[in-house]
């Protein structure tokens, strides 16, 4: 599996530690030219130096290790070291990490940091490492996006400009209910469909995280970008308990460090990404940016979470807990 | 590596002994995982996961449609059309065989729903013009190859999924690449008829009243590649839902035609799931084998390998094309696509090759493979539908990759065939 | 085989529903602005039992893609010691399989999709059921060509 366990020869020699490095698999989403790909390569040579060579993580982009849930269950089973994603994908695990896509339920990334590294984040974590997961990047850090921005066919200003407007949904019960209880008529639609459902008004709206949308060239079809980083997004480098506890002490350190700094890496490339997607869009796609009355999204909402805290998808209280948080 | 090549070696031995190519293809996984001390499990999980698409629940349903067509009588009609119109060009049937394939096509997403329905009217007409039988049946396997060219298509499908591009760009992409192919088989046809290389009855004379005539009886059965497409590029239907437009269009020709039968139906419904059995089982464990060929590196290995040949990209192209040539006459095309593109998307990508031009370039070339021995699906399916030997059958066919590979190159060499028409829609 | 007939009825029933489902939902999109966001993941679901049952009746009907060229090609006495082995390899396989999906299964019982909140479960087991059915089958093929062998050795001696 995993780590490769050292081996030891018959001889007297036992005493001897053999210079065998420990491989470590690490399966992501995004492919390696991406600013997130990059992070995760350079998460992989802050490691490797860190540790003299001792320890070595092996980046397989892409999915090449299968989708998320599969990648996930393989660290349970213990045919992978890491995985990393957005925390969501653990919502098995924990439901309360399905927090994070409810949007406007966080002000800001700082609101949604403080959220995870404080008492619920940090309880959510005790969950994954009973599920045999651990979170190694505990700063939280690692800005997903940075942003998230809706682009339509129409402009959409405020939430009167949502109503009835036909917004590509991914399989997520929350994020459809939230966005029908905004008014607008959320339609599933493949990721990789989008682009043309668009163009063909199946949907007129996308939200994404501004980093995706040149390569998807959605802005082509729907120029109208609007910021409303409805909920803020991180990735998270998660690493199968029984692979973590297998280090030393100092090896265990060695990763959460580098994890920690490849976030703050992270966050600098996808902002220097997402001026530079912006600049492009604005040249060649003439669009057309707007933000939000962020109030009026949130006034909107208290009902949607009302009803969100009393539905028993979150222990009683967890809502009003978060946005308590200053 | 070593796990690589023995999950290969061990793969092949099976296969040649004579075990199904889906149960080959898991025992060599099994063994890699357990040479590789992975978890076991991950063998089911792969297997169920990678049959969880909703992009890939197209393919039941324009198999359907397929078989739907061809049960239903509504085949029949597209041949007789088919006939009135080029029955006079030199060549007859065998250019009728073409012609029909290429409006089939239009509805049909396999190369098998072809061969199996309309392949039997077509043999059955050639021989009763005089046509030899083994000529007849290599057109027939030939001309079926458009069947999964021109939209809609299973192995576009499967493409569009695992290189994550548009099916319905994909599929807007097969449309002139298909009549490249059928026009180089057509003109292959002309040659050898007219220099006499093939023995064929005389032509029949041109009568526009028989075309005119075939046309109204076909008329719902010619539309229906529009009603598919149009439905998918106006924007009414996702892809997966314009197989289901297909179905309900073959169903709604069936009562329009007063051929709507709940035995024959019920066959097709029956041929469906098996076939998709067949095609979805092979996806599901290409998966797992996949799985392991990325876990042990190896796309890395052999696109470093391909990369240090050549970066010319005309050169590249080549040496794909031949790979996939020598793989396709081992190996069904689903399970190739499963291993290889992770191999071959980053080298494509590096070079600037667009990546529906390649899918069109493989699909194709991996569907000729179904005409070449050892493994060619197509030589057993015909053989069968053909009652000829299946070292007859391959005899018959060897002459006709020369238009088959001609068409290869220029799909291969001119983008633009693949592209202008995607291009022009969607851009 | 009557397991693997009546499992092949619910498969074409699985059809039947796919087809059914997914026209609702494009008839009320188009017709009346409303998408049921639950259909993907049930008809994935419907897939997941159409193909692992269908696949059992394939193994029954013998229509699985297998390169028989080399087989026949080979002498006659080592045919059926081939064939006998193929059986006794897909009997193994499956078999392997059926075990590992229960404990698969075994350890995702928790486990839901995102919108219906099906549980996961129900995706992996017509995989173990179908490789059941295949476990059974190849004992059934193993015998029969076990018998072809005697009776042939039978009429050599006689
Ligand atoms: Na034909
Ligand atoms: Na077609």
């Amino acid at each position: 599996g995993g780590g490769t366990s050292a081996s030891q020869d018959d001889g007297g020699e036992t005493e001897k530690e053999t210079a065998q490095p420990i491989e470590l698999k690490l399966g992501t989403k995004m492919p390696e030219s991406t600013p997130e790909g990059e992070a995760f390569q350079y998460f992989a040579d802050l490691v490797k130096e860190k540790s003299g060579g001792e320890l070595l993580v092996q980046v397989y982009p892409a999915e090449q290790l299968g989708k998320g849930t599969t990648q996930i269950d393989n660290m349970i089973l213990g045919t992978q070291d890491m995985y990393a994603e957005g925390i969501t994908y653990f919502q098995d695990y924990d439901s309360r990490t399905e927090l994070s896509s409810v949007p406007f339920l966080f002000r800001d990334f700082e609101h949604y940091q403080k959220f995870n590294t404080g008492e619920i984040g940090l309880d959510i974590q005790e969950t994954l490492i009973e599920n045999g997961m651990r979170i190694l990047n505990t700063e939280r850090n690692f800005v997903r996006g940075p942003y998230r921005v809706l682009l339509s066919t129409r402009p959409v200003k405020s939430v009167d400009d949502l109503q009835g407007l036909k917004v590509r949904a991914p399989e997520s019960a929350i994020y459809v209910d939230a966005y029908k209880h905004l008014g607008a008529n959320p339609t599933v639609v493949a990721w990789t469909e989008t682009y043309l459902a668009l163009k063909q008004k199946v949907v007129e709206a996308v939200t994404s995280p501004i980093s995706l949308v040149w390569g998807m060239k959605f802005s082509e079809v729907a120029p109208h970008v609007t910021i409303i980083d409805e909920h803020p997004q991180d990735v998270v480098i998660v690493m199968s308990e029984k692979s973590f506890q297998n280090l030393s002490e100092e090896h265990q350190q060695i990763l959460i460090d580098a994890a920690n700094e490849a976030g703050e890496k992270a966050t600098e490339l996808v902002e220097e990404a997402a001026e530079r997607d912006l600049e492009r869009m604005k040249e060649e796609h003439g669009i057309q940016v707007y933000d939000i009355n962020r109030e009026e999204w949130e006034k909107k909402m208290e009902p949607f979470f009302e009803e969100l805290d009393e539905s028993g998808q979150f222990p009683e209280g967890t809502i009003e807990q978060v946005r308590n948080i200053r | 590596m070593v796990i690589g090549l023995t999950l290969f070696a061990v793969f092949i031995i099976l296969l040649f002994a004579g075990l199904p190519v889906s149960y080959s293809m898991a025992l060599s996984t099994l063994v890699a995982l357990l040479m590789g001390d992975y978890s076991t499990e991950i063998l089911s999980l792969t297997v169920v996961e990678g049959v969880q698409s909703y992009i890939l629940l197209a393919v039941p349903f324009f198999i359907l449609a397929g078989n739907l067509m061809n049960a239903t009588g509504i085949t029949q009609r597209i041949f007789d059309f088919s006939a009135a119109l080029v029955s006079h060009i030199r060549g007859g049937l065998a250019q009728v065989n073409i012609v029909a394939s290429m409006i089939f096509s239009g509805i049909s997403g396999t190369a098998v729903g072809d061969q199996a329905g309309l392949g039997a009217i077509e043999m059955k007409a050639m021989m009763e013009k005089g046509y030899s039988r083994s000529f007849s049946a290599a057109i027939t396997l030939a001309s079926s190859v458009i069947g999964a060219i021109i939209p809609p298509s299973v192995p576009f499908v499967v493409y569009a999924y695992l290189a994550e591009v548009s099916v319905a760009k994909l599929f807007t992409a097969g449309i002139v690449p298909g009549l490249v192919i059928a026009a180089c088989l057509m003109l292959y046809t002309f040659i050898v008829s007219k220099y006499g290389w093939v023995t064929v009855p005389p032509e029949e004379p041109f009568e526009p009243r028989k075309v005119f005539r075939t046309f109204l009886d076909g008329f719902f059965a010619l539309l229906a590649p529009l009603v598919i497409l149009g439905g998918m590029l106006g924007g009414v239907v996702t892809p997966t839902e314009a197989g289901l437009l297909a179905v309900l269009y073959a169903l709604f020709c069936s009562l329009i035609y007063r051929e709507f039968n709940w035995r024959t139906i019920g066959g097709a419904f029956r041929q469906t799931v098996l076939t998709t059995a067949v095609i979805m089982f092979l996806v599901g464990v290409g998966t797992s084998m996949g799985w392991v060929v990325s876990a042990e590196q190896l796309p890395i290995v052999m696109s470093n390998f391909l990369l240090g040949l050549t970066d010319n990209k005309l050169t590249m192209l080549l040496l794909i094309n031949l790979l996939l040539l020598f793989l396709g006459s081992l190996m069904e095309g689903i399970p190739i696509k499963l291993i290889l593109l992770p191999i071959l998307l980053p080298i494509i990508d590096s070079l600037g090759i667009d990546r529906i031009h390649f899918g069109v370039v493989m699909s194709y070339n991996l569907l000729i493979g179904m005409a070449t021995p050892p493994v060619g699906l197509g030589l057993y399916v015909m053989s069968s539908v053909g009652k000829i030997s299946f070292e007859k059958m391959v005899k018959a066919i060897l002459p006709i990759y020369i238009p088959l590979i001609a068409a290869l190159l220029i799909l291969t060499y001119i983008p633009a065939l693949s592209l202008w028409l995607p291009q022009l829609l969607f851009d | 085989m009557v397991c693997s007939a009546g499992a092949f009825y619910v498969a074409l029933l699985c059809l039947v529903l796919l087809i059914v489902l997914n026209t609702v939902e494009i008839v009320s999109r188009y017709f009346f602005h409303y998408s049921f966001t639950w259909i993907q993941e049930v008809s994935l679901l419907l897939v997941s039992w159409m193909i692992f049952l269908g696949f059992a009746r394939v193994v029954v009907e013998k229509q699985d893609i297998a390169i028989t060229f080399f087989v026949d090609k080979l002498p006659q006495k080592y045919v059926k010691p081939v064939q006998l082995l193929n059986h006794v390899l897909m009997f193994g396989v499956s078999l392997y399989l059926c075990i590992r999906t229960i404990s698969l299964i075994s350890i995702q019982l928790d486990k839901t999709t995102e919108i219906a909140g099906l549980p996961y479960t129900l995706y992996l087991l017509p995989l173990a059921a179908a490789m059941l059915m295949v476990v059974l089958q190849s004992i059934v093929g193993a015998i029969e060509i076990m018998q072809q062998w005697n009776a042939r050795e039978g009429q050599r001696s006689g």
